[in-house]
């Protein structure tokens, strides 16, 4: 027989119910010894000058502690400065999305992103929802240039994409990482960079020059899908006006419809995005589209649904497809005909790439 | 949420006892009262694993508890005050060289300190270390911390000393406890947030429910969790209770294939 959990769950007399408030996020900064003495880590702590400090030997002993509770950690999130170790830069998987790129790596600046996006990878992939900055960028830039001279299609330069863990860009008024990286691609003639964001702060990069070397991809999804599943993103309203914002500047711009989101009624939110980002920006100025659907591996998935999801996402009937949960194949098939109907009028059908 | 209190002494324990009126189970040896729990681990760290090592046959579900250790320590001349409370936000074990962080998430009135875990008393040299030094904060760590979540794992030190004293007996502990015992009620209750509990789906009658159809039915370990698996998708999906799978239960299963029958009809029902 199973023992049936006995809880107490009898009334709290002598405790009054709490109304007390999270602290706020980087209210800790746990800094390993390695890290002192570096220009980033400075910047940091000056950012943050009434945080609590707490040196560390090695960032793992706090944020791959055991017992994390991923989402009650994201109302406090804690910065975590700390020096990177090998490897400095990885091969891009199957579930990331190349867009048409052949020598396609990304790397880690920062572990872990300010926003908390419910199908996001992150809360499966990680132990904790603290953030981790590693300082030692120019370790990862002598990487990427090793790996520029090893590159498979020599014809075709390396693209990095930077933010692949994290939204670099929102992270841009904290430390300046977005920045370090379009200035490093700059000196090395055969490294381009995507960016991918859902951030408004393309403010904090317009006085930079622009380069085509850099890809800007913004991910947009409808208001419905802001307001219930992107938590704390800035609302589509606002990526648009940063997308014309950096078209204007001269940026080369990606637009990633990534991942749609299969509910009742998707067609119709999704049809009037399209039609609104029709409506406010030139399909002739966009470099190239992404669409995907939800895709999550088997092991994060599960790890997330059973830590403390908050959204429906992970209770939908999805297909265990060679370890990766996602839609059914219909449902695949469907987003994939309705978007090509919905955009053959915007963009070259050569400049859409699908992950469905 | 339930709270459970280590304290290393008697003398330490006593505030708690009498403001939350609680009462010593003479099996488990808690004292209790309601959701509160208090234990006295005794001194150092050998007893102290040894000790609560015996209280998790007794208290086996830590769902929704929030652990404290609360006591006196030893704390650095320089950054401490005798008699002022502290709040430890990483605690070094001084033997095993280990570091163990419980994670701060709501906010608290006091100042937070280094905690180092020794093993033998100290009583000279108290500067050395950085904040403050007990005897067994690191062994309550590392135990605790593979049953309850960094963030519900809270030390909270009253310094008694400054580590040059000689005549342990003239320290009055309870007192030091009883004089930030307002204080220390009020950090308990902070945590009294629903916030920190753990992930429910599933209510425990719903679990209590299902226990009942699981051993009815005599479906096996595997089927159990298949079940709860598909109760909780089919209450996040639909919004309904589990109430209709009491039709599934109320049926007799006499052999293995009419178990598995009826499963995968309670399978059916709930992935509709």
């Amino acid at each position: 027989l199973i023992k049936i959990p006995i809880q107490n769950w009898k009334g709290i007399k002598y405790l009054s119910k709490s109304n007390n408030s999270f602290l706020p996020n980087f209210s800790h900064i746990y800094v390993e010894f390695a890290a002192l003495g570096f220009p980033l880590t400075a910047k940091c702590l000056d950012r943050f000058p009434k945080a609590e400090v707490v040196k560390i030997s090695d960032y793992k002993m706090v944020f791959n502690r055991t017992g994390q509770d991923f989402q009650t950690q994201k109302k406090s999130a804690k910065l975590i400065i700390a020096v990177k170790k090998p490897p400095f830069i990885y091969k891009g998987t199957d579930i990331l999305q190349d867009g048409g790129f052949k020598n396609f790596y990304y790397n880690t600046p920062i572990l872990n992103c300010l926003y908390n996006c419910d199908y996001c990878f992150l809360q499966g992939m990680y132990p904790s929802a603290n953030m981790v900055i590693y300082v030692n960028q120019e370790d990862m830039q002598l990487a990427v240039e090793k790996a520029i001279l090893k590159r498979c299609y020599p014809k075709d330069p390396l693209m990095l994409s930077i933010s692949y863990n994290t939204d670099l860009m929102a992270f841009e008024n904290i430390v300046p990482m977005t920045r370090i990286w379009i200035n490093y691609a700059k000196t090395q003639p055969n490294l381009n960079l995507e960016i991918r964001t859902k951030s408004s702060l393309f403010s904090a990069l317009k006085d930079i020059e622009p380069t085509n070397k850099i890809l800007l991809s913004w991910t947009l999804s409808p208001e419905k899908v802001v307001k219930e599943n992107e938590l704390d993103t800035p609302s589509l309203v606002r990526r648009i006006v940063a997308i014309q914002s950096a078209i204007e500047s001269g940026w080369k711009v990606r637009l990633c419809f990534d991942p749609i989101l299969v509910y009742s009624g998707w067609e119709n939110d999704y049809s009037e995005l399209i039609e609104h980002i029709k409506s406010e920006i030139n399909g002739n100025k966009i470099f190239d589209i992404t669409v995907g659907v939800f895709r999550m591996g088997h092991d994060y998935f599960q790890r997330v649904r059973k830590s403390k999801p908050v959204s429906n996402v992970y209770y939908q009937n999805y297909e265990n497809e060679d370890g990766v949960m996602t839609e059914s194949g219909f449902n695949r098939k469907s987003v994939e005909s309705f978007m090509r109907k919905k955009l053959s009028d915007y963009i070259l059908e050569s400049k859409i790439h699908f992950w469905v | 949420l339930n709270f459970l209190i280590f304290t290393a002494l008697k003398a330490e324990a006593r505030p708690f006892i009498e403001v939350f009126e609680l009462v010593k189970n003479q099996g488990s040896h808690l004292y209790l009262k309601d959701n509160i729990s208090l234990f006295i681990t005794g001194v150092g760290k050998v007893k102290t694993a040894k000790r609560i090592q015996t209280l998790l046959n007794h208290y086996t579900d830590f769902t929704n508890t929030v652990v404290f250790n609360i006591g006196i320590a030893g704390g650095n001349p320089k950054n401490t005050f005798i008699g002022e409370l502290y709040r430890v936000n990483a605690i070094h074990d001084e033997e095993s060289k280990l570091t163990y962080y419980p994670d701060i998430l709501i906010r608290h009135p006091l100042k937070e300190l280094y905690l180092t875990t020794v093993s033998i008393g100290i009583f000279e040299n108290g500067d050395h270390y950085q904040g403050l030094v007990d005897m067994e904060g690191s062994i309550i760590f590392k135990i605790m911390s593979k049953v309850v979540p960094p963030h519900r794992l809270v030390f909270l030190k009253v310094v008694s000393d400054h580590m040059v004293i000689t005549d342990w007996k003239s320290l009055d502990i309870t007192g030091l406890i009883n004089n930030q015992i307002e204080q220390i009620q009020n950090i308990v209750s902070d945590f009294n947030n629903e916030e920190f509990s753990d992930r429910i789906i599933l209510t425990n009658e719903e679990i209590v429910e299902l226990i009942h159809g699981v051993n009815k039915l005599r479906l096996t370990a595997t089927q159990y969790v298949q079940l709860v698996n598909f109760s909780e998708k089919f209450k996040k999906r639909t919004g309904y209770d589990l109430a209709k799978l009491k039709l599934f239960f109320d049926k007799d299963s006499n052999s293995k294939l009419e178990r598995n029958k009826i499963f995968e009809q309670i399978k059916q029902f709930l992935s509709t």
